[in-house]
């Protein structure tokens, strides 16, 4: 543990990281899967997870260090030619990310990495090396001082963990040195002296990094003969060389740094920055592009602005009556300049706060290549995946949610969608499927579609299920609805996976959480024998709203603009009766009219005149009927309580500036219940 | 003034080559505990200037019987006597405070730095 340093602070900044470098490290090994023989995928593998292994050390999550330590030993092998990569090994290599990933998720949640035994995939990786040895190049081949020279700067290097620690060393005016220490030659136990020694050094100074790692067991007893720290300190130089008059410990030299220098990154050559007895350090402050900041205080300052859009829009409300009063002319029109200056300040930090909110959805797309990897391995079919729009940004609470239902599309495509290459061959297909996810950013919303040039759904099949269960009757097997079956809750479940040759299995809960959790609508597509397309729309965020506020009756009610197609005046007469529904024409289109004392459960009544707001969900339409439009602006949406949302109506509320409640109208679910 | 210096060891016969080894050198060994119970209670009633703690032993081991002199005396100047393949307790003993320590089997000349060097420290 690092002397001073908040340990949550330290452990959340390690998590960051790790999370950061798994990914990446994920990434470059699949594609080290496609070109073996990369020697820089392979450095920058070596370089992941030997930074993975450090940071792990540092903070003592020994399980998680030494399982990074045996990757990197197959990888140091791998770079130095000693073996090559065999699908066997790269399965084990595979599966000891994977582990280390389950190790972290586990230390996020504050577990213990102890509880992992990681002895059996350590195993595996010692076994793949054995299995795989016999390439064995003869060392000779690589110039011994060379390799020491790269393993002198590999040692060496910082890493961003390290520049950190630097940084805020810098700021507090710290010296930066080297310390290189020396062990006796016939001391036993050097790892303990070393040991002794970083203790010692911790209680005075400020140890950034050690030469070998204080890890123990990283290393063998005899690598700590000589030992490096790199430190920072702000006492004197005689107390660190005090710090280390420890008996069996020969002798200490001690370097001053540039501390500058070493911040930059890629750095230079060590040898030549270290300057000993500089003078007083010129530190340049090195200009941070991003600094990381904890979600929840991002949350918090969030719920804050809601809080502000919200008085400010009462504030405006109160301005308006003010000069609606008309007593100083000269003062209204203060009072509208300052609300106006307001408005557009708002405005503003709510963008900016809108923007911290947003993550590339590659956070996402990133894991997909792995999935379809490993899937298609395991069903023995032949799956290319194309990615595009990794870039678009979508608010991160989103972004959380959505992995599990495009995990599960793309499950149900490679398994049920995308065919056995014969059978694609037969049905004169190229022999290899092909999965498109794509992801967009249209408006207001996020498009994000997952295609596949498979078999497409079994329509007949759905259509039959759809017609056993009652839900249809003969007759009404119009393609829309029939697919609209599959999201169905229940339509489709575990039991009936032979029955519809398991495709749509859990669409549903694809659809509820897209729906219901994320605001979202999503849409399917399908050709026999073409494929299929999952279409799913998202807001931008899930916190603001840019709503049409309408009145009914004596109640408020939001409707999102992004769900709206129109609002219209309805005249009574305009309105046609087919079979007892009452039915609007809207642009040549017959649309149903809703009435919401009907959804309410409350007898209808007419005015002469009324309002409708056309609604959309996918291909469905309807009227809204309304007593008056109010408003459109944006709302800070809010969680509703069950007990007032016993009809689901509703997916929130939110309060307006005048303290007043609106209900959250959810058109998908009004629409799709007609 | 010589130093006073305790011993705990449940092994007599190391007690008695260690009092041999430090009473050649001048050093005074005030007092011998065998277990860790015993060292803390001689610590408390002798205050020696430096113990030396062997790591196992019945009772309470040396780390625990170092924690509890630490407890009363924050200053204590212990060193801690292992054999070899006891460095992760070791490691353990110098998180918790421990001065030095010496491996057995170990020369004289080795003891007699550790304890100077504890004294100065």
């Amino acid at each position: 543990m690092i002397a001073g340093i908040d340990e949550k602070k330290l452990k959340r900044a390690f998590l960051d990281e790790v999370e950061e470098i798994l990914e990446h490290l994920d990434q470059a090994l699949l594609e080290l899967e496609k070109q073996p023989d990369n020697t820089e995928l392979l450095n920058e593998v070596f370089r992941f997870i030997h930074s993975l292994k450090s940071e792990a050390a540092m903070l003592g999550f020994t399980s998680l260090s030494g399982l990074a330590h045996k990757i990197e030993d197959v990888f140091d092998k791998l770079r130095n030619r000693e073996m090559s990569i065999t699908q066997v090994l790269m399965d084990t290599i595979l599966s000891a990310t994977d582990q280390l990933h389950e190790i972290i998720s586990v230390i996020e949640k504050g577990g213990r990495d102890d509880d992992f035994n990681v002895a059996e995939i350590v195993n595996l990786l010692k076994s793949a090396c054995g299995e795989t040895i016999t390439l064995e190049v003869s060392k000779e081949d690589v110039d011994e001082p060379v390799r020491k020279r790269i393993e002198f700067e590999k040692r060496h290097e910082f890493s961003c963990f390290e520049k950190e620690q630097l940084i805020e060393a810098g700021e507090r005016k710290e010296e930066f040195y080297r310390l290189t220490c020396r062990i006796d030659d016939e001391c036993p136990m050097k790892y303990a002296r070393a040991y002794l020694l970083h203790n010692n050094l911790e209680k005075i100074v400020n140890v950034v990094k050690a030469i070998p790692s204080m890890d123990l067991e990283q290393e063998s007893d005899e690598n700590y003969a000589t030992i490096v720290f790199y430190i920072t300190a702000s006492c004197d130089e005689k107390e660190i060389y005090k710090a280390v008059e420890i008996d069996q410990v020969q002798k200490a030299e001690l370097l001053k740094l540039d501390l500058s220098e070493y911040m930059l990154p890629g750095r230079k050559d060590t040898e030549q920055n270290g300057r000993a007895g500089t003078a007083a350090l010129s530190l340049k402050r090195v200009e941070r592009n991003s600094i990381r900041v904890g979600t929840k205080k991002l949350d918090e300052l969030w719920s804050l602005v809601g809080e502000l859009i919200i008085n400010k829009s009462q504030l405006s409300k109160i301005a308006k009556i003010i000069n609606s009063l008309n007593i100083n002319p000269a003062m209204s029109e203060t009072v509208e300049a300052a609300v106006d200056k307001l408005d557009k300040i708002t405005d503003g930090i709510q963008q900016a706060m809108m923007e911290t909110r947003m993550v590339p959805i590659s956070v996402i797309f990133n894991k997909l290549p792995r999935l379809v990897r490993d899937l298609s391995k395991k069903l023995g079919k032949n799956v290319k995946l194309t990615i595009t729009g990794e870039e678009t940004e979508i608010d991160r609470s989103i972004v959380e949610q959505l992995s599990e239902p495009i995990t599960h599309i793309i499950r149900n495509s490679l398994d049920h969608g995308i065919e056995f290459s014969d059978v694609r061959v037969a049905k004169s297909k190229p022999s290899e499927g092909t999965i498109t996810v794509s992801a967009s950013q249209e408006g207001g919303n996020i498009i994000l579609q997952i295609s596949d040039d498979g078999s497409g759904f079994d329509l007949k099949k759905i259509e039959e299920k759809a017609l056993e269960k009652g839900l249809i009757t003969n007759g009404d097997t119009a393609y829309d609805k029939i697919v609209r079956f599959i999201f169905l809750p229940g339509f489709s479940t575990k039991d009936e996976v032979t029955d519809l040759s398991g495709r749509g299995v859990g669409m549903d809960v694809v659809a509820t959480k897209i729906k219901d959790e994320l605001h979202g609508d999503v849409s399917l597509n399908t050709d026999p024998d073409k494929g299929s397309t999952v279409t799913i729309t998202l807001p931008l965020t899930l916190t603001i709203l840019n709503a049409v506020i309408i009145r009914s009756r004596d109640h408020l009610y939001a409707i999102p603009v992004n769900k709206t197609e129109e609002t219209v005046e309805v005249l009574n007469t305009e309105i046609r009766y087919d079979n007892g529904r009452a039915m609007y024409n809207y642009r040549d289109e017959e649309v149903p009219v809703i009435y919401l004392d009907s959804l309410l459960g409350k007898r209808v009544s007419r005015g002469e005149e009324n309002y409708g707001v056309i609604i959309r969900h996918g291909s469905m339409k309807g009227c809204l009927f309304v007593d008056m439009l109010v408003e459109e602006l944006d709302i800070v949406i809010k969680p509703i309580d069950d007990i007032l949302n016993s009809k689901h109506l509703f997916s929130g509320i939110s309060v307006l500036g005048d303290g007043s409640i609106v209900y959250i109208l959810d058109t998908s679910s009004i629409l799709e219940r007609l | 003034m010589a130093v006073r210096i305790l011993l705990a060891d449940d092994l007599s016969f190391m007690r008695m080559v260690q009092k041999e080894i430090l009473s050649g050198r001048g050093y005074d060994v005030v007092g011998e505990a065998s277990d860790g119970l015993e060292a803390v209670e001689k610590y408390r009633i002798l205050s020696p200037d430096v113990v030396i703690l062997d790591i196992t032993m019945p009772n309470m081991n040396g780390l625990d019987a170092m924690k509890k002199i630490l407890q009363i005396d924050s200053d204590a100047k212990i060193i801690i006597c292992s054999a070899l393949g006891q460095q992760r307790l070791i490691v353990e003993a110098i998180k918790s405070g421990v001065k030095d320590f010496i491996v057995k089997p170990f020369k004289p000349e080795r003891m007699f730095s550790a304890i100077e060097k504890a004294v100065k420290g």
